[in-house]
């Protein structure tokens, strides 16, 4: 357990303060450096609410936070791992292994499943079609990310 | 309420400490230390760094939320097993108390999916099987994604 504390006539207890004032950082919601690949691209239904991410650092954890919607193509049923974006991997510098994928799970437009995951060596975010229907096709739709991964 | 407040001349050292023991954040390291599979599941014995692990979470040193993450793998399974545990887990990394669960679903192949839960009464993470629809044989991997938060 990180020590913030600071006793009387501490010399450099800006130190302790500064640790403390700087323990959780969030950066703004943003789309900087987000290059869609493979047919899928930005909500232009409703651009305010396209896919965007952040980040936020207690000390060593790093989470990625992606949030908004990306407009899909025509999907086969067997799209798997197909990359719909790609970030930029300085968002994953310094952080490597295990992690925590957060609401992996999601549905195109149409109630079919699919699952949604990024590899932090290539950048790319990606999707996986899931659906249980008897026509495992998806048309081209939209599709919902609340996904977040965390170290 | 805890007056935090510092005034000018008062030791202002003193209502830091304070604010600083009741309203720190603090995230454990991901371990697996105490989790103990039963029922047939095991951890993930072919990739063992990404195995079933857990992490806490304090606010001011009281327990506010526990993150599962990792993989795990299963026995040979069908919906009638109903709800089951995977494991036992040490009691302090829980609470028994109304509980927000966060990205529960586990999927187990396509198309089969369960939801993860906690027994605080038996210490323990549990699947629920309800939701399968074909059954299926030992040996599979699955990832568990699991928050539970108080």
């Amino acid at each position: 357990m990180t020590d913030y504390t600071i006793l009387k006539g501490m010399s450099d207890w800006t130190i302790k303060y500064n640790a403390l004032a700087n323990s959780i950082v969030t950066s703004n919601w943003t789309t900087n450096g987000l290059v869609f690949v493979n047919g899928f691209a930005a909500f232009s239904q409703e651009i305010a609410n396209t896919i965007k991410y952040r980040t936020i650092d207690n000390k060593g954890t790093r989470t990625v936070q992606f949030a908004g919607a990306v407009k899909t193509p025509a999907l086969s049923a067997s799209a798997s791992g197909l990359a719909m974006l790609k970030v930029p991997l300085s968002l994953f510098e310094g952080h490597k292994g295990f992690i925590q994928q957060y609401d992996r799970y999601t549905c195109f437009w149409g109630d079919q499943w699919c699952v949604v995951q990024v590899k932090p060596e290539t950048g790319e975010l990606c999707v996986t079609n899931m659906s249980m229907r008897d026509d495992k096709n998806v048309k081209a739709s939209a599709l919902q990310i609340n996904y977040s991964i965390s170290w | 309420m805890t007056d935090y407040t510092m005034t000018k001349g008062s030791n202002w050292w003193q209502q830091y400490n304070q604010f600083v023991k009741d309203q720190t954040l603090e995230i454990s390291a991901w371990t697996d230390a105490g989790i103990s599979f039963i029922n047939g599941y095991t951890g993930n014995t072919s990739d063992m760094p990404n195995t079933l692990k857990y992490r806490t979470i304090t606010f001011g040193g009281v327990l506010i939320a526990t993150e599962f993450a990792g993989y795990v793998k299963h026995p040979a399974l069908t919906s009638s097993q109903g709800v089951v545990e995977i494991c036992k887990l040490p009691s302090a990394i829980m609470k028994s108390a109304f509980t927000k669960n966060l990205s529960v679903t586990g999927f187990i192949s396509t198309g089969q999916y369960t939801i993860l839960g906690l027994n605080t009464t038996d210490y323990a993470l549990t699947i629920n099987l309800w939701g399968l629809t074909k059954n299926l044989a030992a040996g599979g991997a699955f990832q568990v994604n699991a928050t539970f938060e108080w």
